[in-house]
Formats: structure tokens, C-alpha cells, sequence
């Protein structure tokens, strides 16, 4: 998949004042069949804007999508619904994804019924079976609604309803960000196993670096709607180059109390957007004059390393350990 | 509950009438007119000697129904409509709720009594006259319900499996949007009730001889003064139906909306 | 560093239920948690455990009926908070224990200033007139690092982001002096770089107002970087507590090992063990340990008996039958 220059402007209207939010601003990437993409953001970084985006359920202001070598950008519903079946999304929040109205079964075979793959009632509900076994439910689960189950369950009943098309691509949102830990480890290891044993490609969205770590081949940290890094994840967690991605690490507390990281929490200044320099000025320490005048562009730093910076960081790990 | 077990027994009253009410509702025994409550006649008699009793009873038909059709039509129609509205947005929905709000601008006794002076006063005229002022309130409850659905993630799940619009619309938001209707169609039984009395009372509705409520309480002002139990049963008939169908709105309310709440 | 402070707060034995339609929810059954003069507590564990429902019944929140306060005394020095009158517990709510929730913007009222409701809680609880209660409010939100106080205060809570908001919440919290802070999952609903942030706050004010602070949340991350012992809830018990370098380096109960385990790591990469099964249903909760139906190495007696808190090691306490066998 490829996307390029991707940029999505909403218009908001508040008592008759229009304004425009850039929540992202020429995003280019591309995603090889069978590797994990991870998209790491806090809010406001553009991150979930951009999945939506690549499944066509917002439709860009500018830029292209090309999937599998198709320009699906302007492409209407129609035509789009081929494409549909080999790229699905799985969702953040597993109490609100699913139609509280229907059964297992029903949601899991709307997408057999929807594309066509399969009309034969009996046939369904064999295919539907086969899904729910490889994602860890049973038989006895399908007559049984949403509400009835917890959020590991569903979400499992999600990640199933994706799978139903036999699709190519997956764009998992925040999949686990709204479970318990310990469910967490359970839906993450079941992603990886899939990945496996269906051939998938994944966008993996999150905010949390310790998943990103644990799925990804190669990640994009987003900050402001713009990729301002992008690296293998080995080399992302050993020398990270931008300011924003040590940020990151530095702020995301681990559970071994003996490692620690200091902050400083006088760090009062606002997030500004600011309207020539780099995005992200009034949080940086690093930051040069030229900051101040000209916006960075992605620069490379080595052959599959690249950063918006104009003074990234070059030292290795950033953690500290008590003695 | 209380709502649940009045109405029911209004239910019961009207369709088991012929074998319940004691006197031929249109039987008049003039000897006997304007008596008081006794043991022949437990609700006492009329001015053209009518058992008011029977009347009563048969009345419950006349008013159920007729009620019960009104909101039926209206909530279908308005439901269609304040889906419709609510779900594609833009242009539809400005048309079809500014269309709504000419209706709601409108007291609906007045639309009523001119749609029934115009049309003429049959039965299903009637029914059209107060199903025409209750449909803007279904659209507008079906239309808020439709918003919020939309929004919500599962709407979105479904567009990703290639949904078609119409299909995410009856398929999806409307089902959940249908516990406000529910309540509402309730509540909305109770100002049916009150408005086919209303235009009985001021002689638009159904026409005499049948018994109803409405038309009951008109003939029986006359002789208020000294038949007050006239006018008081059929009164109170009115009064109990309405506050059953609210108090089982209400009920309605309680019961099924929390329940969507998940943990 | 806690043996020798004095105890500001005990929880003693407390048993929580809950009548709903479906059934008596016994969402806390026998907890026991100290805190000491200065320290901070983490209070750890995942949905369903009990450390919410634990928090509010400190402060008294829980509407009672469907709530059943059904054993327990919470001792604020020495004083039953379960026995005392509502006007005492208005006293003690903000002025000496003061808390904190996840959502501040549901904490605070849209309809008034922040000005105004920190000058409200000031007046009340420092008796004090509407002049100083400003400068005391100032203070404190510069303390919160919102430099900007005066413009903060005339702000309604809205025009806020959720980060200063939060900070607000703990400036108004603080501005009371109050001995002791709970905090409810204050970071869990803000952005990773703001969580940072406030969990210095939090840290460092602990220090400069020598607060004692109970401190609730899922995230075992910051537990280790911020609280200086940790307890371990799971399904209304309490199941490990201790120092934290005790607790989480060397976990002596299945469920904390299963949970550090459990979660991945920037740092080191591994296999992600993953605890099998779900947390329990609080109205029908397993048998004996409520643990066992995910334990590997359950038995017998698991089923049977609930495990009582034992010190293991000085100060480090654990419920369960078998800790020796998971030793280190």
C-alpha cells in the first residue's frame, strides 16, 4: 500500500465561526505486504485520522491512496467495494464497534452476506464457526449479544468480523488500549498468531510504545498530523533522532522501579502550532535558530531511517539505570 | 407497572365489550334518564337513558382504537421520515424537519378540528386528523435517536464491511433507535385518547349514537348540575386511560433505557 | 522509611456488596491497607478489583443503598470515617482527605469558573474570606505549574485542556492542606506526555505539603515510578503488598508475576505471557481463592479456602497458599 501526501482538514462550526483543523499534513508512506506498520501518536497526532483514511471512511482533502497499485482515492462507494473485502479495520473500542442488536452470528455473517461470498444460511454459520475458533470463542457463543461478553471477548468477536472476508490487509486501531493488561497480552499474541497463520499485513495504531515495541517491524511517530520519524523498531528504540520521539520514551513510566526517568515537571508551555518553524518548538530542547523560521522536512539519516529535525538526536538508549 | 395493569384492563374492557357491558350501549329507556348510580345501573343512566356503564365500556373501544390506529400511522410515518432525516442529513433532513416544524406550529386540536370540519366527521378522518399532529413528534424523536446511533463506532464497523447506507439504516440505527419510540408511542396513546375526546366533546368526532367518551361528556354537560354522574364516569374513563398509557410510558422509560447502558 | 511514621490511615477488614437486579455484587471482601505519614501507596490492579469501589468508600461516595457497607472500620487517626456523622465527613472531605478522579471534566462543574469553585472549596474548608481564598487559590495553581493563575481562574473548565484541568483538580485538592490525597486514575484518561507531568506534580507536592497520598490505578508503570510501597488487588482482595521494589521485582503471588509478565515492554522484548482466562464474575465469584480457576498452580486448597495476607518477608505481605513455591 501506498499513500501519498495525505492531508485531512475538518471544518468546524462553532455558532456561525467556520474553523479548520489540519489534523494531517502530508502523511507518505508505504505499507510491504506481510509486515506490521506500527502508527504511534498521542491525540492530535493525526494517527487515527490516518487509518480511517486507508479503508476510505474518511475521504482525504488532498493526496492519494493506492492500494495494491490502484489510486483508490477518489473511487465512490461502488467502486470501492472490492477493495473493502481485502482491507478491514478493527476498532478501538470493543463496547461500541459491535451492534448491540445482534447476535454473534448475525454481525459475523453480514459480512459473507454483504460481499457476496457466501448466501447459503448453513454455509455461513460453518465459516462463522471456523473464524470463531481461530480466534479463540466457541460454538456456544453465537447466539449470544455484545453485551454479554467482556471487552477481551468482543473484541476477539471484532478482530473475527475483519477476518470474515479473508482480507489481506487489517488497520487495527488501538485494539487493546481499552482492555485490562492482562487481556491485552492475550489479544496481542492472538494478533501476531493470525498474522501468521493468514498471511496479513497489519497498521498497528497506538499510543503505547511497549505494544508498538512488541508487534512491529517498522514504526511512524506522528506528532501534530505529520510523520516526524520513521524507523525499523530496533533502531527506533535504540537511537531514536527525534526530540519528540526520546519525549516519548522518557515519559512512558516502566514497571522495573529500578529504572527510572527523570522529568521535569515545570514544562508549563502549551503545545502551539506555529506557523513557519517546527511543530514542535515550544517543547524542544534542542532547538536551534533555524527552528524558529524554516519548517523541517523528512530528512534521511540512513537508508531506512528517517526524521523531521533540523538538530536530531544522534546518542543511543535513552534510559537511565539506578546503579 | 401500575400503567401496564390499567391498560390492560382498558385492552380487556374493549374487546371483550359485547360480553361485559350489561345494556345495549344505544338501548334507551327513557323512563329511567338521568337516574343516578344504582344496581341496575351501576354508572347510573343518561339523558336519553342509556346505560352509561355500557357506554363506557363500549366507549373504550372507540377510543383505543381510533387511538391506537393514529399513533400507529404516525409513528411508521414519522419514524420513516425522522430516520430518513436524521441519517442522510443535508438537504433531506432540512426539508423534512422544517416540514415537521410547520405541523408542530400548528396547536394540534386546531389542525384537527380543521381537518375534520373540512373532511367531515368519519371515523377515518379522524384517525388522519390526530395522526397528522402526532407524526412531527415521532420524526423528531426517531431523528435524535438516528443522530446518536450514527455517530456511534458500529455504525462505522459496518460501513467498513461494505454496508450499503439504507442498508446500516434499517439494518442498524434504527433497531436501536427503537426504545424512545416505544416510550413515546406510549405517551403519545394517552394525547390520542385526549384528542379523540376533545373533538368528541366539541361534536367533530364520532358521531352519536356511538358511545364515546368525548361526545358522553358533551351531552352530559347540559345536565351537569343535576346528573353530575354523566359527565363524571366518562370523565374519569378519559382520565384513567390517559394516566395509564403515561404511567406505562414512563415505566417503559425506566425499564428499557438503562438496561442499553453497558458496564 | 514506614516503620517508624506514625499511620494516617487504616483500612480495616472492609467488605463491600452491592444489591443490583442480577444479584449481590461482593465487589470488596477483605481488605487491609495502611498508610503511612509522607509514603505513597499505589493500590493496583485491573477492572473489577475493588481499588474504586475501596477509594470511595474512604470519602464515603457510594450511594447506599445499592451499597452495603457490610464489616470493616476505616480509622482516620483513630476515627471510624464508617461511623462518623455526614457534617464530620463534609469537614474531612477536602479539607483533611481530599480527592481526585479520573474525568475532571466531570469533576468540575461547567457552569462556574474555576475561580469560582476553587474559591468556593477554600472558603468552606480554610474558613478564610473571599480575598485570601483567592490568593491561596493562585498559589496553588502556581504551585500545579499554571503560571498563568489569574487567567486560569476566570477560565470555565472547557476552555481547558484535559492536562490543566487535572492540574486544577490537584490545585484545588491541595489548597485545603489536607493530610491525605487519593487519586483515582488521575492520568489514565490524558495523554502519555501529560501523565508524566502530573505524576511529577503529584510526586513533588507530596514532598513540599508532606501529604501522604493513596494512589489507584491499572497501570503497573507508574506504580513503579511513583508510589513508594504497592498493593495488589484482584477481585475484591488484596493479594500482594509491600515495598515496591519487593512487589515488583520479585512478585511472590501467581497474579502480580502473571501481570508483570503480561505486560510489553519498550525495553526489553520477549515472549508476552499472557494470564489465561478473565477476571471473575463479582456475583458469582469462584470458590476459595478467586484466583485459582487462572492459576497454574492451583490445588486443592485453592479451591477451597481464601488465602489470608501473610508476611512472607518483613513488610512484604502476600495472599496465597502457595508463595513459597514461586520463591526466589
Amino acid at each position: 500500500m501506498q499513500v501519498e501526501d495525505l492531508k485531512k482538514v475538518f471544518r468546524t462550526q462553532n455558532f456561525g465561526r467556520v474553523s479548520k483543523i489540519t489534523a494531517v499534513e502530508g502523511v507518505s508512506f508505504t505499507i510491504q505486504r506481510g509486515e506490521t506498520l506500527g502508527l504511534i501518536g498521542e491525540s492530535g497526532s493525526g494517527k487515527t485520522t490516518v487509518g480511517r483514511m486507508i479503508v476510505k471512511l474518511l475521504n482525504p482533502s488532498s493526496g492519494h491512496i493506492k492500494l495494491d497499485g490502484h489510486d483508490v482515492t477518489h473511487l465512490n462507494e461502488k467502486a470501492f467495494k472490492p477493495f473493502r473485502k481485502r482491507f478491514q479495520i478493527v476498532f478501538q473500542d470493543p463496547y461500541s464497534s459491535l451492534n448491540p442488536r445482534m447476535t454473534v452470528l448475525q454481525l459475523l455473517s453480514r459480512p459473507l452476506s454483504v460481499f457476496g461470498i457466501e448466501k447459503d444460511r448453513k454455509k455461513q454459520r460453518m465459516k462463522v464457526i471456523e473464524v470463531l475458533h481461530d480466534v479463540g470463542l466457541h460454538e456456544e457463543h453465537l447466539n449470544r449479544y455484545p453485551h454479554e461478553f467482556s471487552g477481551g471477548q468482543r473484541q476477539r468477536v471484532a478482530v473475527a468480523r475483519a477476518l470474515m472476508t479473508k482480507p489481506e490487509f487489517i488497520v487495527l486501531d488501538e485494539p487493546t488500549s481499552a482492555l485490562d493488561v492482562s487481556v491485552q497480552a492475550q489479544i496481542l499474541n492472538l494478533l501476531r498468531q493470525l498474522k501468521a497463520a493468514h498471511n496479513l499485513t497489519y497498521l498497528f495504531i497506538s499510543h503505547d510504545l511497549g505494544v508498538i515495541h512488541y508487534m512491529c517491524d517498522r514504526v511512524l511517530v506522528m506528532y501534530m498530523g505529520e510523520i516526524v520519524e520513521s524507523a525499523p523498531t530496533e533502531e527506533l528504540f535504540t537511537s531514536p533522532a527525534h526530540p519528540y520521539t526520546r519525549f516519548l520514551m522518557e515519559s512512558i513510566p516502566d514497571p522495573d522501579p529500578e529504572l527510572t526517568n527523570e522529568i521535569d515537571y515545570v514544562n508549563k508551555v502549551k503545545a502551539l502550532q506555529s506557523t513557519y518553524g517546527c511543530n514542535f518548538l515550544s517543547r524542544c530542547d534542542r532547538a536551534l535558530p533555524n527552528c524558529f523560521d524554516r519548517h523541517p522536512e523528512l530528512v534521511k539519516l540512513s537508508s531506512n531511517h528517517l526524521v523531521r529535525c533540523h538538530n536530531p538526536l544522534k546518542e543511543a538508549s535513552v534510559w537511565k539505570r539506578d546503579g | 407497572m401500575v400503567g401496564f395493569w390499567i391498560i390492560v384492563a382498558f385492552i380487556f374492557t374493549a374487546l371483550f365489550a359485547p360480553w361485559i357491558a350489561p345494556y345495549d350501549p344505544s338501548e334507551q329507556d327513557l323512563l329511567a334518564s338521568l337516574e343516578g348510580p344504582s344496581v341496575a345501573h351501576p354508572m347510573g343512566v343518561d339523558f336519553f337513558g342509556r346505560d352509561i356503564l355500557s357506554r363506557v365500556i363500549w366507549g373504550t373501544r372507540v377510543s383505543l382504537t381510533i387511538a391506537l390506529m393514529a399513533v400507529a400511522i404516525s409513528a411508521i410515518v414519522g419514524a420513516l421520515l425522522g430516520s430518513l432525516a436524521g441519517f442522510y442529513g443535508g438537504i433531506l433532513d432540512e426539508v423534512i424537519m422544517r416540514i415537521m416544524d410547520v405541523f408542530l406550529a400548528i396547536p394540534s386540536i386546531l389542525l384537527a378540528i380543521a381537518i375534520v370540519a373540512a373532511l367531515g366527521p368519519r371515523t377515518s378522518n379522524l384517525v388522519f386528523a390526530v395522526s397528522l399532529s402526532t407524526i412531527p413528534e415521532f420524526a423528531r424523536i426517531a431523528r435524535s435517536a438516528v443522530l446518536v446511533e450514527r455517530s456511534k463506532e458500529y455504525i462505522e464497523a459496518a460501513r467498513a464491511i461494505g454496508e450499503s447506507r439504507l442498508s446500516m439504516l434499517f439494518r442498524y440505527a434504527l433497531p436501536n433507535s427503537l426504545i424512545p419510540m416505544v416510550v413515546q408511542a406510549s405517551l403519545r396513546m394517552a394525547t390520542a385518547i385526549l384528542s379523540v375526546s376533545g373533538l368528541g366533546f366539541l361534536g367533530l368526532g364520532v358521531q352519536p349514537p356511538t358511545p364515546e367518551w368525548g361526545t358522553d361528556l358533551s351531552l352530559a354537560r347540559t345536565y351537569l348540575e343535576i346528573a353530575p354522574h354523566a359527565g363524571i364516569f366518562p370523565g374519569i374513563a378519559i382520565f384513567l386511560s390517559v394516566i395509564g398509557f403515561n404511567f406505562l410510558g414512563d415505566g417503559l422509560n425506566e425499564a428499557l433505557n438503562p438496561r442499553l447502558k453497558d458496564r | 522509611m514506614s516503620s517508624v511514621s506514625a499511620k494516617v490511615l487504616e483500612i480495616k477488614d472492609l467488605q463491600v456488596r452491592f444489591d443490583t437486579e442480577d444479584g449481590v455484587v461482593k465487589a470488596v471482601e477483605d481488605v487491609n491497607l495502611d498508610l503511612f505519614s509522607g509514603e505513597m501507596l499505589g493500590v493496583v490492579g485491573e477492572t473489577g478489583c475493588g481499588k474504586s469501589v475501596t477509594l470511595q468508600s474512604v470519602l464515603r461516595l457510594l450511594p447506599t443503598p445499592p451499597t452495603r457497607i457490610t464489616r470493616g472500620q476505616i480509622l482516620f487517626h483513630g476515627e471510624n470515617l464508617l461511623d462518623v456523622s455526614e457534617e464530620r465527613m463534609n469537614e474531612i472531605r477536602g479539607g483533611k482527605i481530599a480527592m481526585i478522579f479520573q474525568e475532571p471534566m466531570t469533576s468540575l462543574n461547567p457552569v462556574f469558573t474555576i475561580g469560582e469553585q476553587m474559591r468556593d472549596v477554600i472558603e468552606q474548608h480554610r474558613r478564610v474570606g473571599k480575598r485570601k481564598a483567592n490568593s491561596i487559590a493562585i498559589r496553588a495553581l502556581i504551585e500545579v505549574g499554571l503560571e498563568d493563575a489569574e487567567v486560569v481562574l476566570s477560565k470555565y473548565p472547557h476552555e481547558l485542556s484535559g492536562g490543566q484541568r487535572q492540574r486544577v483538580m490537584i490545585a484545588m485538592a491541595l489548597s485545603c492542606q489536607p493530610e491525605i490525597l487519593i487519586a483515582d486514575e488521575p492520568t489514565t484518561a490524558l495523554d502519555v506526555s501529560i501523565q508524566a507531568q502530573i505524576l511529577a506534580i503529584i510526586k513533588h507536592l507530596r514532598q513540599t505539603h508532606n501529604m501522604s497520598v493513596l494512589l489507584v490505578t491499572h497501570n503497573l508503570g507508574v506504580v513503579a515510578q511513583t508510589c513508594d510501597r504497592v498493593a495488589v488487588m484482584y477481585a475484591g482482595y488484596v493479594v500482594e503488598k509491600g515495598e515496591k521494589f519487593g512487589v515488583l521485582k520479585a512478585p511472590l503471588h501467581p497474579y502480580t508475576r502473571g501481570l508483570l509478565e503480561s505486560i510489553p515492554r519498550s525495553r526489553k522484548v520477549r515472549e508476552l505471557r499472557s494470564i489465561p482466562g478473565s477476571v471473575p464474575n463479582l456475583i458469582d465469584p469462584p470458590e476459595g481463592c478467586r484466583f485459582h480457576p487462572r492459576c497454574s498452580f492451583a490445588t486443592e486448597v485453592c479451591k477451597r479456602e481464601v488465602p489470608i495476607l501473610e508476611e512472607a518477608k518483613p513488610g512484604h505481605f502476600v495472599a496465597c497458599h502457595h508463595w513459597r513455591r514461586l520463591g526466589y
